[in-house]
Parts: C-alpha cells; structure tokens; sequence
C-alpha cells in the first residue's frame, strides 16, 4: 500500500499531457453548450401557467408539492422505488469493515452527548414541521426525512443504539413501508376504476399527507441505513445465524 | 433585464461547474473523488434547472423544474450512497481505493 | 386520439409489488413469489398485445392528468415486442436461476448460507430491474425515462456485485461511474430541452424541436449519454469486465435487457423527437463507429482464450448492427427495412446472447472453468447444451434460418436499396467474422475424447433446457412474420410509405 503511495508519487512529478488536453476538452464542450444557450427562445409552452390554474383541483397549495406528489406523482413513486433499490443494494453488499458509526464509548465528551439530547427532539420537531408545512410552503417528505435522517444519524455517532434490531423483520417492514403504502394507494387508484394514482376528488389533500408522512419514516430510514450500513448489518447477520 | 443577466450568469456557472466535474472525472484515479466529481456534474445540472424555474416575464416561479431538481437529487444520493459502498467493498477486499489499471 | 386502457398499469406495478412481497417474505419464498408475479406479467401482457393488435397504439395519463402537465404511459407494436421480449427471456432466465441456485455440491455451511442469501438477492433484484425495464418501455416523458434509466442501472450494478469478488466489484462500479456520466449528459439534454421548449413529452416535444444550435448540443448530449449506456464502440470498455464477471443469470439479463433499454430510448427519441436534419448527419457518424464496432468486437472475441469474455465481446460487436439503423434510416423512403432489421436484431440477440451465456455457465458449473482450449469432451457431456450453443451460435452469425440472418437480410437489402453498399459489405465481413470465433469455440467442444479424467458436476436439467428454448426461439423468429405485423402498428414510418404511393 505504501509503496503503492510512493510510486504515484514519483509520477506525479513529471509534466503530464492528459490533464491539459482533458481541461481543453471540457472547456470546449462548456463553452459549445454556453455558446448554444445564447439563442434562447420564449418557450412555446407555459407549463407554470398550467399548474397554477390546476393548483386548486390538486389537493395541496405548495406548487412544488402539487408537482411531486399530484401531476408528477408518478415519478416520484419510481424515485422512492430508487431508494428502496439503493438500500437494498447496500444491504446485499453486505460490507462487514464499514467505517466505525460506533465510535469508542471514551471519546464522546459529555457535552456530546447531552447536546446530542437536546438537539434530537428538536430536529424530529423540525421535520414533522417541514412535513406539515410541505403542502403549502417549500418542505416536504424528503426535506423532513433528511432532517429526522441527520438527528438519528447524530444519535448513532453519540454511541446510542436505534431499537430496530429486535423483532427481525421489523427493520425490513420499516424500510419499505413508505413505499409500500405509496404502492397500495397506486394499486388501489386503479382498482377504483381511476388512472393511476388519481386521487378520488375531496380525497387528494389527506392521501397526499398519508403518503408523505409515510415517506418521510422510510426515507428517513433508508437514509440512516445507507449511510451507516450498521444497522442492517447486525439484523441481516442475526437472521442468516437464526436460519 | 436583471434577471435575465442573472439567469445566464447561473446557467454559465452551471456549465461550468459540469466541465469541471468532468474534468475531475477523467483526471483522478481515486474513487471517491471520482464519485465526487460526479456529483459535482449534477450539481451543476440542478443549478441549471434551478435557472430555468425563473422566467423573465413574471416574478411566478415554475415548479416544474424545482420538482425535478428534488427527484434528480434523491436518485443521485442513491447512487452515491451505492458507489461509495462499492469502493468501501472493494478496499476492503483488495485495499485499493483506485480502478486498478488507471496509473495515476 | 389512442385508446385509453389501465393494463399498462399492471405492467408496471406488478414486479414492483413482487419485488416488495419477495423482500419482506425473505429468502425462502422469493422464488415463488417470481415465479407468479411472472405468471400474472405475462397474462396482463398478453391483454395488452391483443388490445394493441386489434385497436392500435394504447395510452394512459398517469394521475389524470393530460401531458404535457402529466405524464404518459404509451404502448404501440415496438413496445409491445419488447415487453415480450423481456418476458421470454426473463421467465427462461428466471426457470434457469432456479436450478443455478440450488447448487447440491456446496458442502460447508458458511457457503451454503452464502449461496442462499446471493439467491435471495438476486430474486428482488430482478424484479426490481423487471419494474425499470417495463417502466421504460412503456414511459412517454423524457424525465420519467431519466428515472427508468437509473433505476435500471443501480438494478444491474447491484446484480452484478452480487458475485462478491474483487475483480465484480471492481468492473461494476467502472460500470456505475460510466453509466452516471451518461446519465449527467443525457439530464443536461434534458433540461437544456426543456428550458427552451417547456415541455417533458415526447410528443409534444417532437412537434416543437426545431433545427438549431441549441436543439443540436441538446441532442448531441442525450445521443452520447445513451450510447455511453448501450456500449457503442469506443464506449464498449466498461462492458466485457461488467458482463463476464457477473453470475451467469445476471450476464444473460445484463447481455440480453439491460443493454436493449437505453438503445430503446435512444430509437424512441430518434424517430420521435429530434428534427431530420440533424439526424441525418450525426447518422452517419454514428454508422461508422458502428462499423467499428462491429469490426473491433469480433477481432476482440477472436482473441479471447476465456469463453465467457468471448461472450461478452460479441456482445459489443452485436451491438454494432444495432446501430446501422441510424445512417440506413437517415434515407426516409428506406426507413421502415432498417427499423424492421435493427428491431429483429434485437429481439433475435436477446435470445441467442442469454442462451449463449447460460450454455456458458453451464460449461463452467460442469467442467469448473472456461478456457477455451481445455474444452474437449464437453460436447459428449453435455450434449444440450452444445447444441444450443450451435443453435445460438447461427443467429450470431447471421446464417439461414435464423432470426439473425433475418435481421441481418432486411439491413442488407436496405443499404443496397439506399446505394449505401458499404454498409452491406461491413455486414457480411462481420457475419464471417462471428463465424470465426463462434466456430474456434465448437472445434474445440466437438472434439471426441476417449477417456473423461475430470469428475465432472452434475448440470439441472432446467438449466439445460432453458438455453435451448431460447435458441430455438431465436431460430424461429426468422420463419414468422408475426413481429413485423405488429411492429406495423405505431411505426414512425407511415408518412415514408404513403409519401412514396402519393409520388
């Protein structure tokens, strides 16, 4: 590894080409695509327009809100669908020496860990605030995930443990249900006779907040598991042993 | 006329900030700068989208664009998270953090 | 207007609703739980092609609301063809995992367990790579395509780790980073596309796009992402290592799917969306590296003393005769032959390719490795899968009667028609260079040994049969006209035709 470091080292010194015509090579595609932009024409369609005059029939008063989860829920149910791959594929890595989220027990100051118990139900209030707020002021389900994400990820590095270990399949429920439920509320759109997710009129408002405060439990802890990788670790080994 | 200025000063960033991650792309061999550098071509596509929501006609913002700058970011934290996985995985296995026929 | 229909739906919810009940159930019930959700694709498939058949090009607005506002979900013949083409390589690929999982011979209980938990992966996973494939072909909205695509690649990068040594591990991330890089340019395109133009579908795209600097860089950055995702020569580098170092079902999928994905985007938005002046010229430019590809990737294949990476390298040159459609349909009046040969490309490759892999894994599951040059005998031991491998082998090639030779016939006839003969002659020298590498594998397997000292390990007979189905599949494609019948419903050619009746 060391003399790995040394050789790249050595090379390093000489006067290289590749980098020079790399940075000419980007600089000229920049400057194409800059060049491009500069006939920049009225756009022919407004969709700002459209969704404003929409806004009143999709549930919600937050434009972006109304995009993500009403006039382009679809995509959004497929980028929870990423996320729920990406845990998964994270899972069936299965990586054994990821770095330590479980710091030595001496290391953490008191004032760590008392902050860290000040700071937590404040963060989860934040989140539950930026999930409420989502419908109708810039916030919602993946902002308060990341914020619930950080404050449990903080807890992690404090040396405290998240009790999801303990029924076995319960980690694995929680990851998916934000998904899940997203599912069932497509499945059953449709079953009713309606396009896919289009929510029964009157409905929209309290469907929407359903899946968003679903989705922020998942995405909240999707991102906790990708990011410590720990968590499921312990549960996936703990199962293998069990069978 | 200030917003237009300033939405081609954003968008120039933008590909700028897209070159320079390709660059960085091509130019390290070590892995999470690469990731890295990917990461920075995205921001720099989102910083564009995020210009396009501003129209100069009227102080209305799209939300279109704000919408898929939110989907774009969480496909790629996906990715990313993967990624670096990846390279954890892969140190582990072979101690290397680089593509083993890349010289530098 | 299209018809409206709520089939298309199930298509896409039903792997998705697999993948979640496989992964909650655990590993124990995933295989069933594939083996039914394939069972209900398949009838509501069958639904949508008949519906296609008899009243044309289907369509859905997701949330109900109309595009450009929504999103569309459009089912026409091509569509069609490639969902079924995913089920039947998918359903066999499927019935060949379940033997290739349930290995007998491992004896240690850390391998056991080790074994049974890549399973259970691989089962979810494949739904989930199912869901994006599914979700793409059917998708009308060029971001919603973006997702599809990512989805689709995290599938296949986390499909291909599953093998769990350095040298997969290694590859898939090449693989991933690659593919994020062509995911960025096409999302610049993307969103250079809709700064100017204000709307994501298709559709309405097409009708707004006009000839331009702008719409030119726009159309350059999407082209060169998906080419970076469908491995056209010199963008191939990350696809060899990708697909022989990943398990043998995963290579069938990766070699056979995966691949087909984001040339199906890239056809779409050719014939769809982008204006005919551009197109005509970067045509072209793409028609010479698929000239070099095809070139390279035989000579590559030839060279190799691995079987598997032999595969793989034929893959990049099969990838190749994709690709000739773009500067053969550069010639409107001669569209609809090269639409009609590069699509029976694809569907005659997915079927040889994943045979030829699953032969291939065979090889290894029973004589425990792939030199080439160490494989005589195996023809007596495994007689099956040899002929499959043969089988699999004439549609490479491009003999008679194959799908192959079919697909390789209409692009000929097209480019001879169109007096671009030099398209033909790089067609019939890549055919005689399939022959070669195909044929340096059979001299060796063909060989007759007296004496058999290696123990060999017994082969499932599931895992026998599955390639061969899809090689005869392969074969038989070339005898029916069915799929040009429906590729007839919703092709971009119409206007072609009957402008050349009006003249």
């Amino acid at each position: 590894m060391e003399k790995q470091i040394r050789v790249n080292q050595e090379k390093q010194k000489g006067f290289k080409i590749k980098p020079l015509f790399l940075a000419l090579l980007c600089l000229t595609m920049g400057v194409c695509i800059g060049l491009s932009l500069q006939t920049t024409q009225v756009q022919p369609v407004d969709l700002a327009v459209i969704v404003q005059n929409e806004l009143h029939n999709s549930g919600v008063t937050n434009p972006v809100t109304a995009v993500l989860l009403n006039f382009r829920s679809y995509d959004t149910l497929l980028e929870v669908g990423v996320l729920v791959l990406a845990a998964f594929s994270v899972i069936s890595l299965r990586t054994v020496q990821l770095p330590r989220l479980e710091p030595d027990k001496d290391h953490i100051g008191s004032v760590q860990k008392c902050l860290v118990l000040l700071l937590t139900p404040v963060m989860i209030v934040i989140g539950g605030y930026l999930l409420w707020v989502g419908s109708e002021s810039p916030g919602g389900a993946f902002q308060a995930g990341s914020v619930i994400a950080a404050a449990l990820l903080l807890l992690l590095l404090s040396g405290y443990q998240l009790p999801l270990q303990h029924p076995k399949w319960l980690l694995r429920i929680l990851l998916t249900f934000g998904f899940c439920v997203f599912l069932s509320v497509a499945m059953g759109t449709v079953l009713m006779g309606r396009s896919l997710i289009e929510y029964p009129s009157g409905w929209s408002g309290i469907l929407i907040l359903i899946i968003e405060a679903t989705l922020t439990i998942s995405i909240a802890l999707i991102l906790v598991a990708v990011v410590s990788g720990r968590v499921i670790e312990n549960t996936e080994c703990r199962r293998q042993n069990a069978e | 006329m200030e917003t237009m200025s300033l939405k081609i000063f954003y968008s120039l960033t933008s590909i700028a900030l897209f070159g320079i991650g390709m660059y960085a792309l091509f130019a390290y061999a070590h892995l999470l700068r690469k990731i890295l550098a990917v990461n920075i071509m995205f921001t720099g596509i989102s910083l564009f989208l995020v210009a396009t929501a501003q129209r100069s006609s009227d102080s209305n913002l799209d939300p279109i664009p704000l919408a898929l700058v939110i989907t774009g970011i969480v496909v790629l934290v996906s990715a990313t998270a993967f990624a670096i996985m990846m390279v954890c995985k892969l140190c582990e296995k072979t101690g290397m953090t680089q593509l083993p026929d890349e010289d530098r | 207007m299209d018809e409206t229909t709520v089939l298309i739906v199930w298509v896409i919810l039903l792997p998705f609703v697999g993948a979640m009940v496989a992964f909650i159930l655990g590993p124990r019930k995933a295989p069933i739980v594939t083996i039914i959700t394939s069972y209900c694709i398949i009838s509501v498939v069958a639904a949508l092609t008949w519906q296609v058949w008899k009243y044309g090009p289907q369509r859905h607005d997701v949330g109900g609301w109309v595009a450009p506002l929504g999103i569309a979900l459009y089912a026409d013949g091509l569509t069609v063809l490639m969902l079924i083409m995913s089920i039947v390589v998918g359903t066999l690929v499927s019935v060949y995992a379940l033997g290739y999982f349930t290995d007998s011979s491992i004896s240690s209980e850390t391998g056991k367990a080790n074994h049974r938990s890549k399973s259970s992966f691989f089962w979810v996973l494949w739904l989930f790579l199912w869901a994006a494939l599914n979700a793409l072909f059917l998708s009308q909205d060029i971001f919603n395509i973006y997702i599809t695509l990512e989805l689709l690649t995290l599938a296949a990068v986390a499909l291909i780790t599953l093998e769990g040594e350095s040298e997969a591990i290694t590859a898939a991330i090449r693989y991933l980073l690659t593919s994020l890089v062509g995911a960025a340019l096409f999302l610049f395109g993307v969103a250079i596309l809709y700064a100017n133009f204000g709307t994501l579908e298709l559709e309405g795209l097409g009708e707004l796009v006009q000839t331009g600097s702008l719409s030119v860089v726009a159309i350059a950055l999407i082209t060169m992402g998906l080419l970076l995702k469908t491995a056209l020569f010199p963008m191939h580098f990350w696809l060899p290592p990708a697909h022989s170092n990943a398990l043998t079902p995963v290579s069938s999928l990766l070699s056979a799917l995966v691949i087909k994905g984001s040339f199906y985007v890239l056809l779409r938005l050719w014939f769809q969306v982008f204006p005919l002046e551009v197109t005509m010229v970067a045509g072209h430019l793409i028609g010479c590296l698929a000239a070099a590809a095809i070139l390279w990737g035989s000579l590559a294949a030839m060279c190799q003393k691995r079987l598997k990476i032999l595969v793989a390298y034929s893959t990049v040159a099969q990838v190749g005769y994709l690709f000739l459609l773009f500067p053969l349909a550069a010639k409107e009046t001669h569209g609809l032959g090269a639409w009609n040969g590069a699509i029976y490309q694809t569907i005659s490759h997915a079927c040889a390719k994943a045979a030829m892999f699953m032969v291939v894994g065979n090889i290894i599951r029973a004589i425990g490795h792939d030199r080439i040059k160490d494989m005589k005998g195996v023809c007596q031991q495994l007689p099956v899968s040899m002929f499959a491998f043969a089988l699999a082998g004439l549609t490479i090639m491009g003999m008679p009667p194959s799908g192959g030779f079919a697909a390789k016939w209409m692009l000929i006839t097209t480019s001879i028609q169109s007096g671009q003969w030099w398209w033909a002659v790089i067609l019939l020298a890549g055919g005689l260079l399939a022959a070669g590498y195909i044929f340096s594998v059979l001299k060796y397997a063909f060989i007759k040994t007296e004496i058999v000292n290696v123990p060999l390990r017994p082969v499932p007979r599931c895992m026998e049969w599955a390639p061969l189905i899809l090689s005869l599949l392969a074969l038989l494609i070339g005898f029916t006209p069915m799929p040009l019948d429906l590729l007839r419903i919703g092709n971009p050619f119409p206007d072609a035709v009957t402008m050349e009746v009006v003249k």
